[in-house]
């Protein structure tokens, strides 16, 4: 029988990355950040996704998401569950495209671009759902910004606690 | 040997794969249900705590911010006093020119005999919004009578015109601001002097109409009071020309630049309007029918009363002159034919001497002054009391 391992989460990176999360979003608040309008700082939600994508689905990863939508949305005063929401669209959209794509992201910064990319399909299906559109300009920069930084971050997002997997 | 693989690689979808798509999904479903509830807004809930959030992060920041402007203001403060010196250079200078021109016009006035216009009074009171009043458009200042308002006197603010005072009690008065429906004000064009009528339509930009040289305004064009009402004082500063959305001139108003608090109500800048009792004389009642035109009395039939049709300030002082004197004439001709038959019988020779008497008395009468028709003189008194 061949002896597959498949990756781990570990519980510490989950808190590291939470902790790093919570971070970035209180960063958000800075007045500083804001340039035109609209704030500079990356989208922390979107290290998260691209943390989480390579693993199988698992309900914990699914509630952890969402409760940091939660939190982000509580810091931000936006709606709750909007970033929960579009977090787990996103997740499920990038579960599925690592089934069935034939295409293999593996470095940090092409996972955090598909991570991203799938974010942003993530808050649009949310909008149509609530009959919204979402401010897509004013994300631009934090997506950029996110990508950008992936190589420097990825490895505090990086849930992969390694060991055996026991399913 | 052992390798990591992601799960791409598992076959089949298990149990959990379901279990954790699933529970995505009812989590989304619940926050779309929520959202559509209208219930979900966190701003209320959350903003305050956020606000404070921030603002404790922030304070460091702002601290930061703050000490840096303070240290830079001191780099800055050189080139900011070298800049304020040059404009108080430049202020200086046209201060010295406008009080030379101003006494350059002083003068002028003087020797043209110009008589110029001075505001004589104001008073300031603190203009409050009236909800339920009878214009559209209009507030109430708290000084009235008792302090000396009363009706069209001006108001004013920092910024220039504002209303004309429409009524007034003891305490208060109400002012009918220039965007109400009813306000009519006449204007000038600062560079163009084109004249018009400042219509208001209950919008912020009040429309100009009856304007004297159409073409000759210009956007952007600083609009005053131009005084040709003879009530408003000339030159208080009202807005800017502009062609409004509707394509018709507007002005939008100075005073919409803020909330108005405080107002200067200056009196009224009358002029006088000749052929009423200005100087206490009574001219009695006109010979024809008469019509208010500009401001004067003139006839309406011209012909019958052989008087100049133009309604020009000569003119009418022409015509009232000549009224004066036949209404006076009259009057003597009258009180003369009833003393006569009072007279005790003349001899035949003293007869003949009134009979020539009146043939004079028409071309001597404009030239001395005559009795008016409601105070007889002395001299017909002496006749009927030998």
């Amino acid at each position: 029988m061949l002896d597959i391992e498949t990756p781990r989460l570990s519980t510490q990176r989950l808190l590291i990355a939470s902790l790093l999360f919570l971070g970035f979003e209180i960063l958000k608040l800075l007045k500083i950040g804001i340039i035109f309008g609209h704030s500079i700082w990356p989208i922390p939600m979107i290290w998260i996704l691209s943390g989480s994508q390579k693993f199988a689905p698992d309900f914990r990863l699914v509630i952890w998401i969402f409760v940091l939508g939660l939190i982000s949305d509580i810091l931000l005063g936006v709606k709750l569950g909007l970033n929960g929401s579009c977090a787990l669209l996103a997740i499920i959209a990038l579960w599925a495209f690592h089934r069935f794509s034939p295409i293999v992201p593996t470095t940090p910064r092409n996972l955090t671009l598909i991570a991203g990319l799938a974010y942003i399909l993530g808050l649009m299906g949310f909008g149509l759902l609530i009959n919204n559109s979402p401010n897509l300009l004013g994300l631009l920069i934090p997506f950029v910004v996110s990508v950008v930084l992936s190589p420097f971050l990825f490895v505090w997002f990086n849930l992969d606690g390694g060991g055996k997997n026991e399913r | 040997m052992a390798r990591r693989v992601s799960h791409r690689r598992q076959p089949g979808i298990n149990f959990g794969t379901i279990l954790s798509v699933l529970l995505a999904l009812a989590l989304i479903g619940g926050s779309v249900f929520y959202f559509n509830s209208n219930k979900s807004n966190s701003k209320g809930l959350m903003s305050d705590a956020s606000a404070l959030v921030g603002s404790v992060i922030n304070a460091p920041v702002n601290w930061a911010k703050n000490a840096a402007g303070y240290v830079s203001s001191f780099f800055i403060g050189a080139e900011e006093v070298r800049r304020l010196k040059r404009e108080n250079q430049a202020l200086l200078e046209w201060r010295d020119s406008a009080r030379a021109i101003a006494e350059k016009l002083e003068t002028y006035e003087k020797l043209n005999n110009i008589k110029s216009e001075n505001i004589v009074k104001s008073l300031i009171g603190r203009m409050v919004a009236e909800v339920n009043g009878p214009f559209t458009r209009s507030g109430i200042v708290n000084v009235g009578s008792v302090q000396g308002v009363a009706a069209n006197w001006v108001a004013v603010n920092q910024f220039g015109f504002v209303g004309r005072v429409v009524s007034v009690d003891k305490n208060s008065a109400r002012i009918l601001l220039a965007t109400d429906g009813d306000s009519r004000i006449s204007i000038m064009g600062e560079e163009t002097r084109a004249r018009a009528i400042m219509i208001g339509d209950k919008t912020d930009a009040p429309i100009l109409e009856h304007l004297s040289i159409p073409a000759g305004i210009k956007k952007g064009e600083r609009i005053l009071t131009s005084g040709d009402d003879g009530i408003i004082p000339r030159g208080i500063a009202i807005g800017v020309a502009d062609i409004g959305p509707d394509g018709k001139w507007r002005v939008k108003l100075n005073t919409n630049s803020a909330a108005i608090d405080y107002v200067k109500l200056l009196a009224p800048n009358f002029v006088p309007v000749p052929g009423e009792k200005t100087n206490g004389l009574d001219f009695g009642a006109p010979l024809v029918s008469t019509n208010q035109v500009g401001g004067a009395i003139v006839p309406l039939d011209a012909g019958s009363a052989q008087l100049p049709v133009a309604n020009t300030p000569q003119a009418i002082a022409q015509a009232q002159e000549l009224r004066k004197i036949k209404e006076e004439l009259a009057a003597a001709k009258k009180q003369k034919t009833e003393v006569e038959p009072k007279k005790p019988e003349p001899k035949p020779s003293e007869v003949l001497l009134p009979k020539s008497e009146p043939k004079s008395e028409p071309k001597a009468a404009p030239k001395e002054p005559l009795p008016k028709a409601d105070a007889p003189s002395v001299e017909p008194k002496a006749e009927v009391n030998p």
